[in-house]
């Protein structure tokens, strides 16, 4: 809602450290869709969800008995899924706070994706297994086959490492640790539709930009690949279209899988320090792409997509970068110390004082004001001298349109992200009986225990959230 | 006071050309008919909210208590006391489980629903006039004759941001419904948008030149892009906040003194429940008034109160409003479709205190 007003002069990327929560060992981050909630993946198995606004934390879920490696939000951020070095698959539902269901392995999980749509789809990566696919709703797992073309079949040990859904769901993208990217359509799981070799080297992370047309891979081999995926812009308003026919009781049909392409476009490297990436990721407005470095430094560097040029380095405290979160809309990012302290980025808010009366402009440089001659003369008239300086405002245009509409929800930060399981956006409500966590610098106590403590008050269950479905029926 | 009171005002014998004019709706049959009465409370009646669930009614009055009533059937249920001097306004959290209240005392306390004070939140350093609960329920706001605007975490009781909003008492204070952006108007007679998340100003709305009304409510639409502004120049004004334009106007109430209430009866959220959205308005010339949107046109004036209405809110479950009146009057009134099903009879409840009854 506040996108179109605050984003002509909002900073696309963050600028400075905001404050630091120490202690919490978390190793894994993820934002919800709606960037309200952060979850967050804990060493000792807890997965934390902290509320963005306030850095309160919203939920402990324990579950897990060793690390938590990786999680995933569904779309309408109800369901939370969480993998981990115990060989479990956890999938939580927020509004209780309890595990809906959980899946064993025989391996420990290193990665775990949603659908983007249904979400009861789930994929996880093993380790040193194949991924599999996972349906909650009918329990069953099926192995996805590491698809490996006949010129490298002979290549020892490509194990898939990374298996992740694309914007449109239909299809599912595999990283191998040998630089295969495996396509692999949902349609048909056993034949890939699209294969490269990225390099020699292991796929470590593959990032989607918030429309979901834009990719970028970060491999081992030092750089970040960015793709262009130009049938998913197609897909999506198609689907969106179809979506507001059924919503209007016109009847929907089926929106056509689209054949999969994808345009190389840049290979982002540090050529000066010769930097490996952890992770990246892409700007709520996809015109910039930061990278994380790996190893002993912790830096954020910020390229420009457009001219391929490195326009900020973000320099971190000097404890090695674990792992790194940007919120999808807002230029707040989340990144990881070894040391256990979560940093949060912010930029430097700025006030702007154009906004503080209707008619101030900001101008750029100072303007020599050359006074009339009569302008300080004091004139007795019938009608008051117009605008003089700004010092009588303008009285505001009013237009009459015939159709207000004081319902639809505007695109942009809010748009209503409706998931085919009917889910719709869904906001965690604060719990106020039982405060849990609190202000960030008092959060030390809560994340220091291995196990939950008897004196650590969860936060209670919350009521179903009162918008949504309920509503509807009155 | 009889349930049975016609609530239409007609304007019998000695109508002139002006009279009949500011009464259009003179031969149209009543929307809304009394239904319950609530008395109770010793004083003039602030403000009055009914939860998000539907379910409870909670009115806030200068004798420094709010009283809960069942807005099934108007039922006392309770009253909440601690505040030192009068109430001013309250706000329900989404859970309908809480209720933050702001009072003269210069404190905003948060209210469990069985009675409990959970939190005082001191800080202003004036009379607290408007309070407003975000969506998610982690963040109040309060807006104080200091001038100034005040972000509260509700977990924790701590203030966390101040605002220098205005340059006069801050009358209303409304979070936008998806919580991204906070409203606060005031008697200077601006109207400011702020960004919810760090207390940036994104825009500020004045709606004439010179003479500035001061603004007695400010409310947002369902979907954030439009505005509803109460003015103490008579006038409600619908504004678009990106392109500060106003898009509608609603005369006819009086509203010169006191700071009104706006509610608007919007069902639902589906395309074909905007066209029956209505704006409701207090007076202070002992009526309420209901004006539709699209049109302009005022669809219903209910008359039955004995003094000025500022309190006003709608039910967001079922079809009725709920009104309170001022130091003349006293009391809650709810006002129930004319065309509501006969079979419902309603049962004197019993009446927990004595002083308590709804007839």
């Amino acid at each position: 809602m506040n996108i179109p007003l605050i984003e002509s002069w909002l900073d696309a990327y963050p600028t400075q450290i905001d404050f630091s929560i120490p202690d919490t060992n978390v190793v894994a981050l993820a934002f919800n869709r709606r960037g309200n909630h952060l979850a967050g993946a804990a060493a000792n198995g807890a997965v934390i969800v902290w509320d963005v606004d306030m850095w309160s934390v919203l939920r402990l879920l324990h579950g897990h008995a060793a690390s938590v490696t990786s999680l995933s939000w569904s779309r309408s951020g109800r369901y939370l899924v969480s993998g981990g070095q115990d060989w479990r698959c956890i999938v939580w539902d927020m509004s209780t706070g309890e595990a809906v269901h959980t899946f064993d392995f025989d391996v420990p999980v290193t990665n775990v994706s949603i659908h983007p749509f249904k979400s009861h789809l789930l994929v996880a990566s093993l380790q040193s297994s194949p991924p599999v696919l996972i349906d909650t709703r009918t329990r069953t797992t099926t192995p996805l086959p590491a698809a490996i073309p006949p010129e490298f079949r002979d290549q020892a040990r490509d194990v898939d490492v990374l298996a992740c859904w694309d914007a449109t769901g239909h299809y599912i993208f595999t990283g191998t640790s040998k630089g295969h990217w495996h396509v692999l359509p949902l349609a048909d799981v056993t034949t890939p539709v699209f294969t490269d070799r990225l390099a020699a080297h292991a796929i470590r992370h593959f990032a989607f930009a918030r429309s979901g047309s834009h990719l970028a891979a970060t491999v081992n081999d030092k750089t970040i690949r960015t793709y262009h995926l130009p049938y998913v812009a197609g897909y999506l308003t198609d689907r969106a279209r179809v979506a507001a026919q059924v919503a209007r009781g016109d009847g929907g049909e089926e929106v056509p899988v689209p054949p999969f392409e994808c345009v190389p476009m840049l290979k982002l490297q540090d050529l000066v320090n010769r930097n490996s990436w952890c992770s990246s990721a892409w700007a709520g407005n996809e015109e910039f792409v930061i990278g994380a470095t790996a190893g002993r430094m912790h830096e954020l560097n910020v390229w420009n997509v457009a001219t391929g040029t490195l326009v900020k380095l973000l320099e971190g405290p000097s404890e090695p970068l674990l792992a790194f979160a940007w919120h999808p809309v807002l230029p707040v990012c989340v990144s990881l110390s070894q040391k256990g302290t979560m940093y949060v980025w912010n930029t430097k808010p700025r006030d702007r004082w154009s906004a503080f009366a209707p008619d101030f402009k900001e101008i750029e440089d100072n303007v020599e004001y050359e006074e009339r001659e009569d302008e300080f003369d004091l004139v007795e008239e019938l009608t008051l001298p117009t605008v003089n300086g700004g010092a009588v405002s303008a009285a505001a245009k009013v237009t009459k349109p015939a159709f207000v509409d004081l319902v639809t929800p505007i695109e942009g930060y809010t748009k209503v992200d409706e998931d085919d399981d009917g889910d719709e956006p869904w906001a965690l409500t604060v719990s106020l009986d039982h405060p849990v966590g609190g202000a960030p610098h008092s959060a030390m106590g809560v994340f220091a225990a291995t196990q939950p403590p008897a004196a650590l008050v969860l936060v209670q269950r919350d009521d179903p959230p009162a918008r949504g479905k309920r509503r509807r029926e009155d | 006071m009889t349930p049975s009171h016609d609530p239409m005002l007609v304007d019998a014998g000695g109508a002139n050309a002006a009279s009949v004019a500011l009464n259009p709706l003179a031969d149209a049959a009543p929307l809304y008919k009394i239904k319950f009465t609530l008395k109770g409370h010793n004083k003039a009646i602030s403000v009055v909210k009914v939860s998000p669930d539907g379910q409870w009614i909670a009115s806030g009055s200068a004798d420094k208590t709010v009283k809960i009533w069942s807005a099934i059937d108007g039922r006392f249920e309770r009253t909440l006391v601690g505040h030192a001097q009068g109430v001013n306004d309250l706000a329900w959290s989404t859970t309908s489980q809480h209720l933050a209240t702001a009072s003269d005392d210069a404190r905003v306390r948060l209210f469990a629903l069985d009675g409990q004070c959970l939190r005082v939140l001191e800080g202003h350093t004036a009379q607290v006039f408007c309070v407003a609960f975000h969506p998610q329920g982690h963040l109040l706001a309060s807006g104080s004759f200091d001038e100034t605007v005040r972000l509260w975490n509700a977990q924790t009781g701590e203030c966390v941001r101040i605002l220098p909003a205005h340059s006069d008492p801050v009358s209303t204070i409304d979070f936008s419904p998806d919580g991204t952006l906070l409203v606060s108007a005031s008697y200077d007679g601006l109207v400011r948008v702020w960004d919810a998340r760090t207390g940036l100003c994104l825009k500020t709305l004045v709606a004439a030149g010179d003479d500035n009304p001061p603004v007695g409510c400010a409310r947002f639409a369902p979907n954030g892009k439009y505005l509803a502004v109460a003015s103490l120049d008579s006038t409600v004004r619908l504004w678009n906040v990106h392109n500060a334009t106003i898009v509608r106007e609603w005369k006819g109430h009086k509203n010169e003194r006191f700071c009104l209430f706006l509610a608007s009866p919007v069902r639902g959220h589906s395309p074909a429940d905007a066209a029956s959205i209505g704006v409701l308005c207090g007076s202070e010339d002992h009526r309420v008034y209901l004006w539709d949107v699209q049109s302009e046109q005022m669809v219903a004036q209910m008359h039955g109160h004995t003094d000025a209405v500022l309190a006003i809110d709608y039910s967001p479950s079922r079809d009725i409003i709920v009104s309170g009146g001022l130091d003349h009057d006293k009391t809650v009134k709810l006002w129930y479709p004319v065309h509501d099903s006969p079979a419902e009879a309603p049962r004197p409840p019993p009446a927990a205190d004595a002083a308590d009854v709804a007839m």
